[in-house]
């Protein structure tokens, strides 16, 4: 199974490296291979140093990919993170 | 297709070039540039416009505005007027020439942005046919560790978690240079080169689990980084399969495909208590012999079938005696 969805980033500080973390961490619960990208570049949503390098800052429209049996859940585990502001005040 | 903007342009090169704009900034970040070639439109200012290449950068310098000026004006208004037409990308003006006439006007009219430099015509141009080609090379991102080992750049690739980090940590400490971690932009040079480089500012950094993300230039000096390297060796790791044939001569050789560009891989398959960074560091070196056209596992064969043909020849020889 394979699903797609865009995500706006609404944190002030963006894809720093605890939001990295903890997309790394939601994206380790699942078998699904996930994918982020912005603009033309794609990362390892289970890797630290590619969500950084995507430079994904506050009102980047990103979008996740996850490619596997439990795709659907990942993607709306993913995104809920990703527009709760990973659970930081602004 | 390929193209960056001519704001793109302009920002990159803004200093290298002493370059600045003269007209029509508001048009730069909407104006692309497709292609690295370079036009003087000398045939266009005498009227000749059948294959008028309108997308490539147009160049003026001393020669084109001497001959414009010898148009006289209203012949030159209207032959510049028609070339603004032609929806070009955008002009460059060199040596930081006055541009004559209504030349300005015209360039407004048609909303084509006007840059100038202080460099002169033919160094700009080779300067930014340079830029522009590696800008509009085909390019991929590729997941992996990309190390420059004994001046061969090594990319390793294979699943997250295999231990492309720790293996490329080992090979830094002893004396090798990290290239780039995680994701790797692949540019096609031409069709046979590969360059490979880092995406961001966190280059050169990398996650080792357990300890955390490293920074390898803080860590080990400038010495063990470097920016950029040709991509001339793949290596894929794998975990052991017990009874996968895996090579054991290294006389065929096989090739990852990488935007059309064949380079050599070696898979490799990775279990407890295999040294995998020395075996990477003999592999590089191998490689190095190999494109210096020397095989060994080919040269050692010929040697065996020379010293065959002689120890038989011996043996056949003895009873003649």
């Amino acid at each position: 199974m394979q699903f797609k969805k865009k995500v706006l980033i609404v944190n002030e500080a963006g894809f720093h490296i605890r939001a990295a973390l903890l997309i790394v961490k939601e994206s380790e619960k699942f078998k699904s291979d996930i994918k982020v990208r912005n603009k033309d570049i794609e990362a390892d949503g289970k890797s630290i140093m590619g969500l950084l390098t995507l430079g994904a800052g506050l009102g980047a429209e990103i979008e996740i990919k996850a490619d596997g049996p439990d795709a659907k859940e990942a993607i709306a585990r993913l995104s809920k993170v990703i527009s709760d502001r990973f659970g930081e005040e602004k | 297709m390929n193209f960056i903007t001519v704001k793109e342009f302009y920002n990159d090169n803004k200093s290298k070039f002493h370059m600045r704009s003269l007209s029509g900034e508001e048009y730069l970040s909407k104006k692309k540039i497709i292609v690295s070639d370079i036009n003087r439109p000398g045939l266009a200012l005498a009227g000749f416009f059948d294959y008028f290449p309108y997308e490539r950068i147009q160049v003026f310098g001393k020669t084109e505005f001497t001959y414009i000026k010898k148009l006289g004006r209203e012949k030159a208004n209207r032959v510049l007027d028609k070339i603004f037409s032609e929806n070009i990308c955008c002009c460059i003006i060199t040596r930081n020439l006055k541009p004559p006439f209504n030349f300005l006007s015209a360039a407004k009219k048609h909303k084509i942005p006007v840059l100038l430099t202080s460099l002169f015509t033919t160094k700009f141009i080779s300067a930014a046919m340079i830029y522009l080609e590696k800008k509009l090379a085909p390019k991929i991102t590729i997941h992996g560790t990309f190390v420059d080992v004994y001046g061969i750049g090594v990319l390793i690739i294979g699943k997250s978690g295999i231990g492309k980090s720790e293996i490329s940590l080992e090979l830094i400490k002893r004396g090798h240079r990290l290239v780039a971690d995680d994701l790797i932009e692949v540019t096609k040079l031409s069709d046979d080169a590969l360059e490979g480089r880092g995406m961001s500012i966190i280059q050169h950094h990398m996650e080792i689990r357990g300890v955390g993300i490293i920074d390898i230039r803080n860590l080990f000096g400038v010495g063990a980084v470097r920016d950029d390297q040709k991509v001339e060796l793949v290596m894929h790791l794998e975990e052991w399969e017990k009874g996968k044939d895996y090579e054991r001569l290294g006389i065929e050789e096989i090739y990852e495909d990488i935007i059309g560009v064949k380079i050599p891989k070696i898979i490799l398959p990775v279990r407890p208590g295999r040294n995998l960074s020395v075996i990477i560091e003999v592999a590089a070196m191998t490689q190095r012999l190999k494109s210096r056209g020397y095989n060994p596992a080919k040269e050692l064969n010929k040697n065996i079938i020379k010293w065959m043909k002689k120890e038989n020849k011996e043996k056949m020889d003895v009873p003649d005696k």
